[in-house]
C-alpha cells in the first residue's frame, strides 16, 4: 500500500477539491473537517496570515486522506505549522476508517520537505483519541525521533444517539430529567415561545441575533472567539450556511418570543455526527433556560434525520452534562522535529507547554474553590 | 457517575459473562470476551495470579470492564496486566462506546484503592488509535498525573469489509490478486485439497493440529508465545471453541490433502469484528501458498455472517498485507501510578525504555536489510535460550 501525494498552495486548487474533501469529511463524520467550514474560514478570517499547505493522499487516484496544514507565521511557538483554521473546535486531519497510520507516515515524508522546513507542527483541539500526532512522530523520517507533547486536553460531553427514536432516547434519561425538559417546553410554549432552524431567507439575521446574543451573555465574562472574530466571523458564518445549510451541515437553531429571538445555537453535521459550536441567549429569559431548550430541539431534529452522535463541543459546562452520557476529548499537542532549529523551537515552546501542565497540575492539586478563586483572579487580570 | 469495584476471583468475574459478553462485542474485541478471558484463567494463567477485575456499572448497568491480574513477580513486583498477550494483542478495557473516559476515572479510582498498590499497569498491544492510554492518565485520581511511558508501537494490518459481499471484495481487488487466489484455489482443488471449519467432533484433534503445525513452522525460526504455552495452548483452543463455536464465533479452519492436514488457522469473533488469532502450516506444502488460501477462505466465511471489520493481528508479514487495506497499531507502554514505589518502579522501567529507544534509533538509521539482519539474529538468540 502506498499513497500517491498532492501538495495544494493555490486558493483555486483547493476549491477544485472540495467535492471530494467533503465526501472524505462525511465519511470521517467529522462535521468541522468540512471544506465548507475549514476554507469558508480560512478565506474570510485569515488569508493574509496562514499560507495553505494542504496534502491530499490518494490511492488509485481515490482521495483515502487529506491533512489541510498551513504555514502560519503568527505562531512563532509553534514553528509556523498548524491546520487550517485551528482556531475551530474539533480539527483534525480526516483519512477513511484504518487509513490514518499509514497516511500519517505518508505526511511525514512530506512535512519534511516543506518550505519553509517545519520548526513544529501544533495540532489544537484534537480529537484526543486521534492516532495523528503519535504517528507523525513515530513516523517522521529522521535520525532521531522528534520531541512530542500533548500539554492540554479538555473534556468535549457527547450524547450517544443509539435509540430508535427521541422518544426511546427521552425514555432512557431518568424521570426527572425528562419532567424538567417537558416542563420547560411547556412553559416556554404557553409563554408564546417558539423555535425554528435558520432557512437562507432568514440566514442573516439569525447569524446576527447569534453574534448579539452571544456577546451579550460574555459581557463581563471574559474572552470569546466569537466575540473577538468581530464582522468577519459573522460573515464567515454566514457563508458557510449560505453553503452548508441545505445538506443539513450548518443548523442554526432559534429560540423566539414574540417574534424576538432569545437565544441562537450553531451546530455542524457531517456523516451522523452532530457538533454543537457555539451559541448566546439572552439573560432575561433566563427561566426558560433558553441553552438547554435549544439542545433538545437539536438532539430531537438528529434522530429525525438518522443521526448517531451528538457531540456538545469543548467544555463540560452543568447545562451539556445534564444531557451527555460520554465524553469524547479534545487534546493540543506540540510537536518539534529535529534539525537545526529544534533547540530554539523548544526554548520557545516549552514555557507554553509548561504553563499549561502546571494550570492542569494545579487544578488537580487545589481544591475547586480554590481553583475558581485564582481563576476569577486572572479574568480581572 | 459510574461506581467501580474489584473483582478478585474469578468465579464471580464469570457471573458476568453476558453483560461482559455484550460489551466485548460492541468494542469488536473477541479476545476480551468473557470465553477467551476464563479459558485463558483455566489454562493460561501463570501460577500465583489472581484476578483484579475492575467492574464498572452505571445503576444497574454494565458500562465497563477491566480484567486485570496481578501476579507476583521478582524483587516484589506488582505490575497490573490485561490477560492474554501470549496468544493475541489489541488488549484494552472495555467500556460502552464514548463512555471510555468515565469507565476510566472509575477504573484508576478503584486501582488506588486495590490490594496490592499497582506499582505500574502495563499495556502490551493496546490500540494507539484510541482514548485508552490517555483517559487512564488523564483521569487518575490525585493530585500528581502517572507517567506515561510508550515503548513501542507495531503494525496491526485490517480489512475493512465494506463490499456487499466476497465477491465484490474480491472484484475490488487488483487483478493480480484475483488471478492468484483464483489460482491457487484451482490448484489446491486439483490436488485434491479440501477446506473445512472445525466441529465440536473435530474440535480437540484440530486443536492439537493447530499447535503442531504451528511449532513446526516456528522451528529453527526462533520465539513463539504459542510455543512457549506447549499444550496449554491447545487445551485454551478447546475451551474457547466449546464456548463459542455453536454461535459462529470461533472457527479453526483447517486445509487438507489426501485426509492430511497442512494448514490449520484460528479466527474468533465479537460484534461486527473477526480476529485471526494465529496458525500454522506444513512447509512441505509451500508451494501451494496454504497460510494465503486459508485465509481467504476466512475472509470468505467472514462476508457471509455480516463481518464489519478483518483484524489480521499483530505484525506485518507480506501475506497479511495482500489483504489488507488498512492498520490499526499497538502500543506496548507502562503507567506508573504515584506511591511508595513509585521511584523504585520508574528506576525499572529505565532499561525497558532505552532498549525501545535504542531499537528505534536502530531503525531509523539502519537499512531495512539491516534491521531485519537484527531481528532475526536477535529471534534466534531468544529461540536458543
Amino acid at each position: 500500500m502506498s499513497l500517491d501525494v498532492e501538495l495544494l498552495v493555490e486558493p483555486s486548487e483547493l476549491e477544485a477539491l472540495a467535492p471530494e474533501w467533503h465526501a472524505l469529511a462525511t465519511a470521517c463524520a467529522e462535521p468541522l473537517g468540512a471544506p465548507a467550514w475549514v476554507l469558508t474560514m480560512w478565506r474570510l478570517l485569515d488569508r493574509e496570515i496562514q499560507e495553505p499547505r494542504v496534502v491530499a493522499m490518494r490511492e488509485g487516484g481515490r482521495l483515502v486522506a487529506l491533512a489541510p496544514l498551513c504555514f502560519d507565521p503568527r505562531n512563532p511557538q509553534h514553528g509556523g505549522y498548524r491546520l487550517l483554521s485551528g482556531e475551530m473546535p474539533r480539527t483534525t486531519p480526516l483519512a477513511l476508517p484504518g487509513r490514518a497510520w499509514e497516511a500519517a507516515g505518508t505526511l511525514a515524508g512530506v512535512m519534511a520537505e516543506l518550505d519553509p522546513r517545519p520548526g513544529a507542527m501544533a495540532f489544537e483541539s484534537i480529537p484526543a483519541g486521534s492516532p495523528w500526532p503519535l504517528a507523525l512522530a513515530e513516523q517522521w523520517p529522521a535520525r532521531m525521533r522528534p520531541w512530542l507533547r500533548r500539554y492540554f486536553t479538555m473534556s468535549s460531553p457527547t450524547v450517544a444517539l443509539t435509540q430508535d427514536s427521541f422518544e426511546d432516547w427521552l425514555g432512557s434519561k431518568s424521570s426527572n430529567f425528562r419532567s424538567q425538559m417537558r416542563r420547560m417546553r411547556r412553559k416556554f410554549g404557553q409563554a408564546g415561545g417558539s423555535g425554528r432552524f435558520s432557512t437562507q431567507a432568514t440566514l442573516h439575521d439569525d447569524i446576527a441575533a447569534l453574534v448579539r446574543l452571544h456577546a451579550g451573555r460574555w459581557e463581563g465574562r471574559g474572552e470569546s472567539s466569537i466575540v473577538s472574530g468581530g464582522a468577519e466571523l459573522a460573515e464567515a458564518f454566514e457563508t458557510v450556511g449560505q453553503l452548508a445549510l441545505d445538506d443539513g451541515g450548518f443548523r442554526l437553531r432559534m429560540l423566539e418570543l414574540d417574534g424576538e429571538p432569545i437565544s441562537a445555537q450553531l451546530f455542524a453535521a457531517a456523516g451522523g455526527d452532530v457538533i454543537y459550536y457555539n451559541g448566546g441567549w439572552d439573560e432575561r429569559h433566563a427561566q426558560y433556560k433558553p441553552a438547554m431548550l435549544g439542545i433538545l430541539d437539536a438532539i430531537e431534529d438528529a434522530f429525525a434525520r438518522g443521526e448517531r452522535r451528538m457531540d456538545l463541543g469543548p467544555g463540560a459546562q452543568p447545562y451539556k452534562l445534564r444531557f451527555a452520557d460520554g465524553t469524547d476529548p479534545l487534546s493540543w499537542w506540540v510537536m518539534v522535529p529535529p534539525g537545526r532549529r529544534m533547540p530554539a523551537t523548544l526554548a520557545r515552546t516549552l514555557p507554553m507547554t509548561t504553563w499549561r501542565e502546571l494550570r492542569t497540575a494545579a487544578k488537580r492539586a487545589l481544591p475547586p474553590e480554590r481553583v475558581e478563586r485564582l481563576r476569577a483572579l486572572r479574568s480581572r487580570l | 457517575m459510574p461506581e467501580a469495584a474489584l473483582v478478585t476471583d474469578v468465579e464471580s468475574l464469570a457471573g458476568l459473562a453476558p453483560g461482559w459478553d455484550a460489551l466485548a462485542a460492541a468494542n469488536g474485541l473477541p479476545q476480551l470476551s468473557p470465553a477467551w478471558v476464563l479459558a485463558w484463567w483455566q489454562h493460561i494463567a501463570p501460577q500465583g495470579a489472581t484476578s483484579r477485575a475492575v467492574v464498572v456499572r452505571d445503576g444497574e448497568q454494565l458500562v465497563g470492564l477491566a480484567p486485570f491480574y496481578v501476579e507476583p513477580a521478582g524483587g516484589g513486583r506488582r505490575d497490573y496486566r490485561l490477560p492474554g498477550i501470549e496468544i493475541a494483542a489489541r488488549l484494552a478495557p472495555l467500556a460502552v462506546p464514548g463512555r471510555e473516559w468515565d469507565v476510566a476515572e472509575a477504573i484508576g479510582a478503584a486501582l488506588c484503592e486495590a490490594d496490592p498498590h499497582p506499582d505500574a499497569l502495563r499495556f502490551e498491544g493496546i490500540p494507539v488509535e484510541g482514548q485508552w492510554l490517555t483517559a487512564l492518565r488523564d483521569s487518575w485520581p490525585g493530585a500528581l498525573r502517572p507517567p506515561l511511558r510508550l515503548m513501542n508501537v507495531d503494525g496491526n494490518p485490517l480489512m475493512s469489509m465494506k463490499e456487499p459481499s466476497f465477491e465484490d471484495w474480491l472484484a475490488g481487488r487488483s487483478s493480480n490478486f484475483r488471478q492468484q487466489m483464483r489460482r491457487l484455489r484451482r490448484r489446491f482443488a486439483d490436488a485434491g485439497g479440501v477446506s473445512r471449519v472445525a466441529s465440536r467432533e473435530t474440535l480437540a484433534g484440530d486443536a492439537a493440529t493447530l499447535t503442531r503445525l504451528h511449532a513446526q513452522r516456528w522451528e529453527d525460526r526462533g520465539h513463539s508465545n504459542l510455543v512457549d504455552l506447549g499444550e496449554r495452548f491447545g487445551a485454551f483452543v478447546v475451551a474457547l471453541g466449546e464456548q463459542l463455536l455453536d454461535d459462529d464465533r470461533f472457527a479453526l479452519r483447517i486445509l487438507e490433502l489426501d485426509g492430511e492436514p497442512i494448514c490449520a488457522q484460528l479466527f474468533v469473533r465479537a460484534g461486527g469484528t473477526t480476529l485471526f488469532v494465529n496458525g500454522g502450516w506444513d512447509e512441505r506444502h509451500a508451494a501451494l501458498k496454504p497460510s494465503l488460501l486459508c485465509l481467504l477462505d476466512a475472509v470468505e466465511e467472514a462476508f457471509g455472517l455480516g463481518v464489519e471489520r478483518f483484524d489480521l493481528g499483530v505484525g506485518v508479514q507480506s501475506y497479511k498485507l495482500r489483504f489488507a487495506d488498512g492498520s490499526a497499531p499497538l502500543g506496548w507502554g507502562v503507567l506508573i501510578p504515584p506511591g511508595a514505589r513509585f521511584p523504585l518502579t520508574a528506576a525499572r522501567t529505565v532499561p525497558a525504555l532505552a532498549q525501545a529507544r535504542l531499537r528505534d534509533g536502530a531503525r531509523r538509521l539502519l537499512s531495512e536489510q539491516q534491521v531485519e539482519r537484527l531481528r532475526t539474529a536477535r529471534q534466534r538468540l531468544r529461540g536458543a535460550r
